[in-house]
């Protein structure tokens, strides 16, 4: 094996326990007989210790409330379903967020009021669904603003 | 690092901030270690840690159990700290135009190294050698101890780039290391 061939090995494979041990011993027999190739191998394992040598230490106490701080004042909002339907009308109603979406959802609101309550004096079971139509649309609305601004864009660069 | 459990990903997924507690204890450690070698400064691995911890804290729902939770948080941390680097390249070009910038950086960063003892003085001289690129790789596999399928996963590689990374990353620490024993002979 050439003295090229040798470092290849041992700036990788060999170093990191991956030769198989026919090659592994071939390189140990060129190194006992080649000072270059022996001097680089003791270089190598040199960095190595000290990299190893060092202390890790734990991140400073102050970060975790810092960060617990940060995710719960974020949390009052976010995600607008999680606080069911009044939250939700409340969003649109006085969140500053959807200045679009909130007046398509208004318009959507009372139209579908109107509709509902047309259709109340008729039949119960109609009115029911109207309630939950209504509850749909406007989940529908804001879940689809929601995915404008929030996904796509962190998540993909770590699965990409 | 120990595996993280699946039940307490998923409490920690669905808003439980005890589970989240328990994640960040587990995690924080690796986390905080290869910000900090790989952005080299404490207060640039304090920013990047919290960064780091929004991030996942935000995607935790998503995270599909593809991968390993340790191999997930590597990727956002070495992603993160990496980004944090060539913005804080980018404003270094800013000032290098002018002349000033590279030693006024190298004079605080030298601050901080006296402050370290002598064998950490030393590692992060070596490291300051390296590119941010070729620090993570070093410090995913030297000081974290991952294999290579794991620094393939974590950065999203080929085995074979992690090898030739690797070799090359090896080689400037050695010439650093080192002046003048292996790399010009190497070829
Ligand atoms: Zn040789």
């Amino acid at each position: 094996m050439k003295c090229d061939k040798v470092q290849e090995f041992l700036f990788t494979d060999y170093i990191d326990g991956l030769a198989d041990k026919e090659t592994e011993a071939r390189i140990d027999e060129h190194i006992a007989g080649c000072p270059k190739c022996r001097e680089v191998k003791e270089a190598i394992a040199a960095t190595r210790a000290s990299l190893k040598s060092v202390k890790r230490e734990g991140p400073p106490g102050h970060i975790w409330y810092r960060l617990k701080e940060a995710i719960l004042s974020g949390k009052q909002e976010e995600r607008p379903a999680l606080g069911g339907i009044l939250g939700t009308l409340k969003n649109i109603v006085t969140g500053p967020r959807y200045v679009f979406a909130r007046a398509t959802a208004v318009a959507l609101v009372i139209l579908v009021l109107v509709f509902a309550a047309f259709v109340v004096q008729r039949n119960y079971m109609t009115t029911e669904m109207s309630r939950e139509e209504l509850y749909g649309l406007v989940n529908f609305e804001l879940n689809g603003d929601e995915m404008m601004s929030d996904l796509g864009t962190e998540i993909e660069k770590y699965f990409l | 690092m120990n595996e993280i459990s699946r039940e307490s990903i998923i409490q920690a997924a669905g808003g439980d901030m005890e589970a989240f507690e328990a994640l960040y204890k587990a995690t924080s450690g690796f986390v905080y270690n290869v910000a900090l070698r790989i952005a080299q400064k404490t207060s640039d691995a304090e920013e990047i840690t919290q960064d780091v911890f929004m991030k996942i804290h935000r995607n935790l729902k998503e995270f599909s159990f593809k991968s390993s939770f340790k191999t997930w948080a590597y990727r956002i941390t070495v992603n993160t700290a990496l980004n944090h680097c060539r913005a804080s390249m980018k404003d270094k070009d800013v000032i290098d135009m002018e002349n000033v910038g590279e030693l006024a950086s190298q004079r605080n960063d030298l601050k901080e190294k006296i402050d370290r003892q002598d064998s950490e003085a030393k590692v992060s001289e070596m490291l300051a050698a390296l590119s941010p690129e070729q620090r993570a790789i070093i410090i995913l596999r030297e000081i974290e101890g991952l294999d290579y399928k794991e620094i393939a996963e974590t950065l999203n590689i080929p085995i074979n780039t992690v090898r030739s990374r690797l070799k090359r990353s090896r080689e400037e620490l050695i010439v650093c290391a080192k002046k003048g024993v292996a790399s010009h002979e190497v070829r």
